[in-house]
């Protein structure tokens, strides 16, 4: 009997010290692309010495990340898809929207190239061409920043993909790529993901289409809106955001190398 | 088969250089499961001995009841946990997601009914006269309960044990409560999952392998109380 | 047969007990007197351990009321000062894992007594010959030795009443004697006992209350003498 009163005694010790946390927290929901680039453990530890603030970065795709926010389950969202930003801050589920950095997407595909498209600028022919040759096309097909931009690419070309040679397989870039690099298939993705996939021969995929401005790839970091969520930690939401955009943020971004490779563009220049 | 071969090698390398990625997982797996399973058994162990030696009119039931909760499929107790978890959710003021206690939560509810049934068992198992022999003595009830504990001390390590494996093991639970952040709630399993998509099978592999060893020290652990 | 309340020592009152279809037990009245030995007998499936276990405090009847020292008993958690005062020793004793020590302990130390423990239990050993076997651990006994051992548990408690559920069965002629000269002495002690046996022959010489059971009632009720 005394045993099992010491033991709970313990339990409920431990629970109360644990709850008066060692660090104070923010929770950062962001993509699996910029998660896997690495830059975030870059940046973060930078802040987190400045500010003794612990980011929780949780990775998931887009629409999840933006999903997130609106049920301030976190504090602060860095994402990539500027059109769902902007709804997101209509629909007054966040607040004080900045632009942080961008990357770009690029097209890649299988070295045989059966479509022909290597050196392309102009995605969108890019795109028609695979289309007319219903070549083998994989798409994210779940609602991330790639996804979106894919298929606003798709909506210029004026062409509504489907058929055999187009599939949605709803997985991860990483996932994506590899399965494109298995069978042979084209697929829009993120620089970032590529890189760290094809450096080590992990993947045989080469950059086919690059460089038009389309694929460009703009990073907004957003609060979540306080007046819809108490809870949120806003303040340190804004101190994030303000160190993303600072000088220091942004110098930090332009130094960050993937594989020995370019990945961000800051946006207040380098 | 070069390429098992040479992630599994990459693999070796990393855990013995001490890789800090895979560690940090490990320390995060062993707390989290560490912590579930004790909890579990708190509640596991008392219920299950309840269960065993009374008689009511919904024992029936109950037994049924435990039975459903031991085949839950866990991508449910996540999907529930995180209902009331959420900021949204009744518990949302606790600011429990994405965090190793929100974890604990989802392993907690997946691990007591493993507690409880093999506590029942057991204590099913031990002689009627064991009790009534603690109670001629003049032994008070919590007294005989304790002792018969220890009459079936090493059923109860085997059910802590099978607890403990099971919840090392879980991947769903600690994805969907913890969000995978790294050196936070980024365990051994969630860590796989997260590496393999990343297609770094060699990192999979060291995080395997030290998981698959954590899983065999339990096993030879509870083999070795068996014995006993 | 003394009808005298003051005497009596534990009473049972209309006791009936059940299982299935079937009455273990139909003891309309029974008295025990303080300081003497009642010896129950019958068949076996008669319900002599039955009735010890109830007047134990172990078995809850389905009716009646049982009286100890004119206070009544009741079963459950309320039980534990009846079982504190009464004591019994199983058929086949259980006895629990580790030392026969620490087993012969177990008693004084469930009775909240702090003191003298350890001298109390090796008396009890020293008193059924098995003081040797002070630190063997129970799983090494003999079925003889674990008769003693639990005999010894009942020696350490000092309790008022002692039920004994069929205490030579199974066991040599040598210790049959040994056991009658154990209970003599916790006669002249001035203890109480019952003690249930399906060939009472041994108690003879203990000059002892004979109560025959028959499908769960007392059919004969005389004194040896």
């Amino acid at each position: 009997m005394k045993s099992y009163s010491l033991i709970l005694s313990i339990l409920l010790y431990g629970f109360l010290v644990s709850s008066v946390a060692a660090y104070e927290r923010l929770k950062l929901a962001t993509t699996t692309s910029t998660a896997n680039s690495g830059l975030l453990n870059y940046l973060n530890p930078v802040f987190e010495e400045k500010s003794g603030v612990r980011v929780d970065a949780i990775a998931v795709g887009t629409g999840k990340a933006l999903k997130l926010g609106q049920n301030g389950d976190v504090d602060v969202m860095l994402v990539h898809a500027r059109e769902a930003e902007e709804t997101f801050i209509q629909e007054g589920h966040g607040v004080n929207r900045k632009d942080v950095m961008y990357n770009d997407f690029i097209i890649v595909g299988p070295a045989s190239d059966a479509a022909g498209i290597n050196g392309m600028d102009d995605v969108i022919l890019a795109l028609r061409k695979i289309s007319e040759k219903s070549s083998l096309w994989f798409s994210r097909g779940d609602d991330s920043g790639t996804h979106k931009k894919e298929m606003i690419l798709w909506k210029e070309s004026a062409i509504s993909p489907s058929g055999n040679w187009y599939r949605g397989l709803g997985q991860g870039m990483g996932k994506t790529l590899l399965a494109a690099d298995e069978k042979g298939a084209y697929t829009l993705t993120d620089r970032g993901t590529f890189i760290a996939l094809s450096t080590g021969n992990k993947i045989g995929l080469i950059i086919l289409s690059e460089g038009d401005s389309r694929l460009f790839n703009p990073y907004g970091a957003i609060a979540v809106n306080p007046e819809r969520h108490p809870y949120v930690k806003y303040k340190l939401a804004m101190k994030y955001i303000n160190f993303l955009t600072s000088t220091e943020g942004q110098s930090l971004i332009a130094r960050f190398r993937m594989k020995g490779k370019i990945l961000f563009h800051p946006h207040n220049g380098s | 088969m070069t390429f098992l071969f040479e992630g599994f090698l990459e693999g070796l390398q990393m855990v013995f250089q001490g890789n800090p990625a895979v560690y940090n997982a490990a320390w995060v797996t062993l707390k989290v499961s560490f912590g579930s399973t004790l909890i579990a058994s708190l509640i596991g162990l008392p219920l299950g001995y309840f269960l065993a030696s009374s008689s009511f009119r919904g024992k029936g039931f109950f037994t049924v009841l435990l039975q459903t909760f031991l085949g839950f499929p866990t991508v449910v107790i996540g999907l529930l946990v995180y209902g009331f978890l959420s900021r949204r959710g009744p518990f949302g003021f606790a600011d429990l997601l994405f965090t190793p206690s929100g974890i604990v939560i989802g392993l907690v509810i997946l691990a007591f009914p493993i507690t409880t049934m093999f506590t029942m068992t057991a204590v099913s198992g031990i002689d009627p006269r064991a009790r009534e022999m603690a109670l001629t003595l003049g032994a008070s009830r919590q007294r005989t309960a304790w002792t018969l504990f220890k009459e079936v001390r090493f059923g109860l390590i085997s059910a802590l044990l099978a607890s403990f494996g099971r919840v090392a093991s879980e991947v769903g639970i600690a994805i969907m409560l913890g969000g995978n952040i790294e050196g936070y709630t980024r365990t051994l399993t969630t860590a796989i999952a997260l590496e393999s998509m990343k297609g770094e099978f060699g990192f999979g592999i060291a995080l395997g392998l030290v998981l698959l060893t954590l899983i065999f020290i339990t096993a030879l652990l509870s083999r070795y109380v068996q014995k006993l | 047969m003394s009808r005298n309340f003051k005497d009596a020592l534990i009473e049972l009152e209309g006791i009936k007990l059940g299982f299935q279809q079937r009455l273990i037990l139909d003891v309309e009245q029974l008295q025990i007197s303080q300081g003497g030995l009642t010896v129950l007998t019958g068949a076996n499936g008669a319900g002599k351990t039955s009735l010890l276990r109830v007047m134990a405090g172990l078995q809850e009847s389905d009716q009646g009321k049982i009286r100890f020292k004119g206070d009544t008993v009741s079963y459950g958690s309320q039980g534990l000062e009846h079982r504190r005062k009464v004591s019994m020793l199983q058929q086949e004793p259980y006895l629990f894992s580790g030392s026969v020590l620490k087993q012969v302990c177990y008693g004084p130390i469930s009775h909240g007594l702090n003191q003298g423990i350890e001298e109390k239990a090796r008396q009890a050993l020293e008193a059924v010959g098995c003081l040797g076997l002070v630190n063997r651990h129970t799983r090494q006994l003999s079925g003889g030795e674990k008769k003693r051992i639990a005999y010894a548990c009942l020696l350490a408690l000092d309790s008022e009443l002692l039920l004994l559920d069929e205490p030579t069965a199974q066991v040599d002629q040598e210790s049959s004697e040994k056991i009658r000269k154990l209970i003599q002495m916790q006669l002249d002690a001035g203890k109480t006992l019952v003690v249930s046996t399906h060939q009472p022959e041994w108690a003879k010489p203990l000059k002892p209350r004979l109560c025959m059971l028959e499908y769960g009632r007392i059919v004969s009720d005389t004194r040896w003498n």
